[in-house]
């Protein structure tokens, strides 16, 4: 029958036979998109379902245990570990859309670090997400504890976890922990250990901050590492305030033990013999002898200690003078108990020049607009100007020209 | 040993016309070229994704090749009556097994060649087109800091040449062991697969030595299988062991467990980048993992030799 077709065919003459291939070929092709477009109509209905639907990504979060999965995965721990981690980051955004609650998502980085212990970034990825995004920093920070003993020659994890618990959780012990573990990696950059010298100082060892601050600074100075040493003598000077501060601080409290009344003026407690014998670091003293040692052959840093007991006194009683030229003053606006009593002024001058500025700007936009200075500062404000200025004092605008400065720092 | 290369050759070259390495060769080069668009998808750890993706596919197709075109060789022989031509001629029958495992060896490491070539292209492909190269190489900056946008054949002229680059590159950390940091464990990983395909191999050899394709198939699958878990295994045995071997069952579990352990090939060995201890340390080729693959793969060779020249032709 089939070869009586061809035969026919072939004995038709040459257009009638192209025609006749031609509509063979467009049947064919016909009855094909008959039977596929349908199917293609259906697979977009199913399609818009899906879409319409909330995220599946809820689904990947019941997978087996993470031995399990290693045995099924016959040796490709890590290409399933990377797929189970593309998963996880889908997981992450769509539970970013919805609901935002990131804890089950921790059973996915569970997995995937159980599969591969050395999947660095699942651990550091897993703690933000979990603990910064999701609020529970322990539980966050149990996935770096993990990772820290499968990988304990790199500094990242114990870095992420003390970022972790001094940033989110504010426990500066804690963080100490995790930088003092960065600090055993053979991969440790020197940055971590300036980090580890601010939670030192940050927990109150002022001394242990000022030593570590110390040998960095010099060994940056050996070094010829500009940018470090410029940092470490920065901090170093932010170490020496934040002590006096603690120091004047205890004086305060003392001396309202003592005489039952506030001190009305910050030399009133080095009168009363408020301040207790402290270790005062004498900023002058200390630049000098480095700028002395740093002319001297050989390393600065093996005069370490020359340098650090030259320029402590040791039991200072005195009212030690602010590292950077300002001075120390009393919070007018809180009590000696209050952990801020007592601030330095460089503090307070930064928010001077700060209020200062907004309310110049403000007169500068009027002025611009009217062609004239306000009469007063209601006129800008539509309200009495009620910010109160830092140090106590009074503000002081002058309409005629547009001045507005402040009664304690009139230079300003 | 002439006979035998001979052999080798022939199969090689009846093996190169099986349809199937195609198409696995064509899947597994699709999987490697998305690669990219998978490494997209990832917040961090971009290369290690790509890396990952195209080591397991240099491996699983690997075996999917040796498996699919290793389980008929010898029974194609016998079905189609072919193995008489042979037999009839001056060859030993150890030397045709010999000469079919070589040439069997020879097509899927060609083809993990090819496979490797291309990964390693398409490594230094998107090595080209990271948006820091593409930045520097397209924006040309002026004098006065002021930055000109790349015109379309400045961008087309970029990727071909960093297409042909890619493969320069690819070609000669193959050939002359040229590496970067992204390409430095890719061969020393490719070489572990290959020895890990001659045992492989070996197995799909034997067992179809002396049963059908599907039969064959399935011993060779199940094979990897347990090789894979072979490490399991014996951390089994050992927790049961740790149990108390106090009942029959238990014993018999745990003596079963062990030998199935010291028996079957141990393919975690080959499974280097799992199996080391810190993810930072470059994978090295080490004697003992070659040494463990040529003699465990020739005592397969030699068992499937012996069955060989047992079996009736009839």
């Amino acid at each position: 029958m089939e070869e009586e077709k061809v035969e026919q065919t072939l004995i038709l003459p040459h257009k009638k036979r192209l025609c006749r291939v031609v509509f063979d070929y467009a049947w064919r092709i016909l009855l094909f998109i008959v039977i596929f477009t349908p199917a293609l109509l259906i697979q977009n209905m199913e399609l818009n379902i899906i879409r319409a639907k909330p995220r599946l990504y809820k689904q990947s979060l019941y997978l087996p245990s993470g031995r399990n999965i290693r045995l099924i995965s016959l040796g490709y721990d890590r290409f399933m570990a990377d797929f189970i981690w593309l998963r996880a980051i889908q997981a992450f955004g769509g539970i970013w859309e919805s609901d935002r609650n990131y804890q089950p998502i921790y059973h996915l980085f569970d997995v995937i670090t159980d599969l591969d212990p050395h999947f660095i970034e699942a651990y550091t990825f897993g703690n933000l997400v979990i603990g910064d995004e999701g609020g529970d920093q322990h539980l966050g920070l149990s996935l770096i504890d993990k990772g820290m003993v499968k990988n304990p020659l790199t500094y990242k994890l114990p870095y992420w976890g003390g970022y972790a618990a001094y940033w989110q959780m504010n426990d500066p012990v804690l963080a100490k922990f995790y930088y003092n573990r960065a600090l055993k990696a053979p991969d440790v950059p020197g940055f971590v250990a300036r980090i580890l010298a601010y939670m030192e100082l940050k927990s109150g060892r002022y001394r242990v901050a000022f030593e570590k601050y110390l040998r960095d600074w010099l060994e940056a100075i050996d070094n010829r590492d500009d940018v470090v040493a410029d940092i470490a003598s920065t901090r170093i000077l932010d170490v020496v305030n934040e002590w006096q501060i603690f120091t004047l601080r205890q004086a305060a409290r003392k001396y309202v033990k003592m005489t039952g009344k506030d001190p009305q003026n910050i030399h009133d407690l080095e009168r009363a013999g408020a301040i207790a014998p402290y270790p005062l670091v004498m900023v002058p003293v200390l630049k000098e002898r480095v700028r002395y040692y740093g002319n001297q052959p050989g390393k600065i840093v093996d005069h370490f200690q020359d340098i650090l007991n030259a320029c402590i006194e040791q039991n200072a009683t005195i009212i030690p003078p602010h590292p950077r030229g300002y001075w120390y003053q009393f919070n007018p606006s809180l009590k000696p108990e209050d952990d801020a009593y007592i601030v330095d002024a460089e503090t307070y001058v930064d928010r001077l020049s700060h209020l200062l500025g907004i309310v110049r700007s403000r007169i500068r936009v009027f002025y611009h607009d009217h062609k004239r200075y306000p009469y007063s500062l209601i006129e800008i404000y539509k309200a009495p100007f009620t910010i109160p200025e830092p140090f106590g004092g009074e503000w002081i605008y002058y309409p005629f020209d547009g001045t507005f400065r402040s009664s304690t720092m009139p230079r300003l | 040993m002439s006979k035998i290369f001979a052999i080798a050759f022939n199969t090689f070259k009846e093996a190169v016309r099986n349809r199937i390495l195609y198409i696995l060769l064509v899947f597994a080069l699709l999987i490697m070229a998305s690669s990219g668009i998978v490494g997209e998808l990832t917040i961090s750890a971009r290369d290690r994704v790509i890396k990952d993706l195209g080591t397991a596919s240099i491996s699983f197709f690997g075996l999917l090749i040796a498996i699919f075109v290793g389980i008929g060789l010898v029974y194609n022989e016998l079905d189609k009556k072919t193995i008489y031509t042979i037999v009839t001629k001056p060859i030993d029958r150890y030397q045709f097994l010999i000469g079919k495992y070589l040439g069997l060896l020879l097509t899927i490491y060609v083809n993990i060649l090819i496979m490797t070539f291309f990964f390693l292209a398409v490594i230094y492909y998107q090595q080209y087109m990271s948006d820091e190269t593409l930045t520097k190489a397209l924006w040309a900056r002026l004098p006065n800091g002021e930055c000109i946008a790349p015109t379309i054949f400045t961008y087309l002229f970029y990727y071909i040449k960093s297409m042909v680059f890619s493969g320069v590159q690819g070609f000669g950390t193959l050939i002359f062991v040229y590496r970067v940091d992204a390409t430095a464990d890719i061969l020393p990983l490719v070489f572990y697969s290959c020895l890990e395909m001659a045992i492989i191999t070996a197995f799909a050899i034997l067992y179809s030595s002396f049963s059908t394709p599907t039969l064959s198939a399935l011993l060779t699958i199940l094979t990897f299988i347990i090789g894979r878990l072979n490490a399991d295994i014996i951390i089994f045995a050992d927790r049961l062991k740790g149990k108390g071997l106090t009942t029959l069952a238990s014993k018999l579990k745990y003596d079963f467990a062990w030998l199935a352990a010291h028996v079957t090939p141990n393919l975690w060995l080959f499974n280097r980048r799992t199996s080391l201890a810190v993810d930072t340390v470059e994978v090295r080729i080490e004697s003992y993992p070659i040494i463990y693959g040529i003699l465990y793969s020739t005592a397969i060779i030699y068992l499937a030799v012996h069955i060989f020249r047992k079996r009736n032709f009839k």
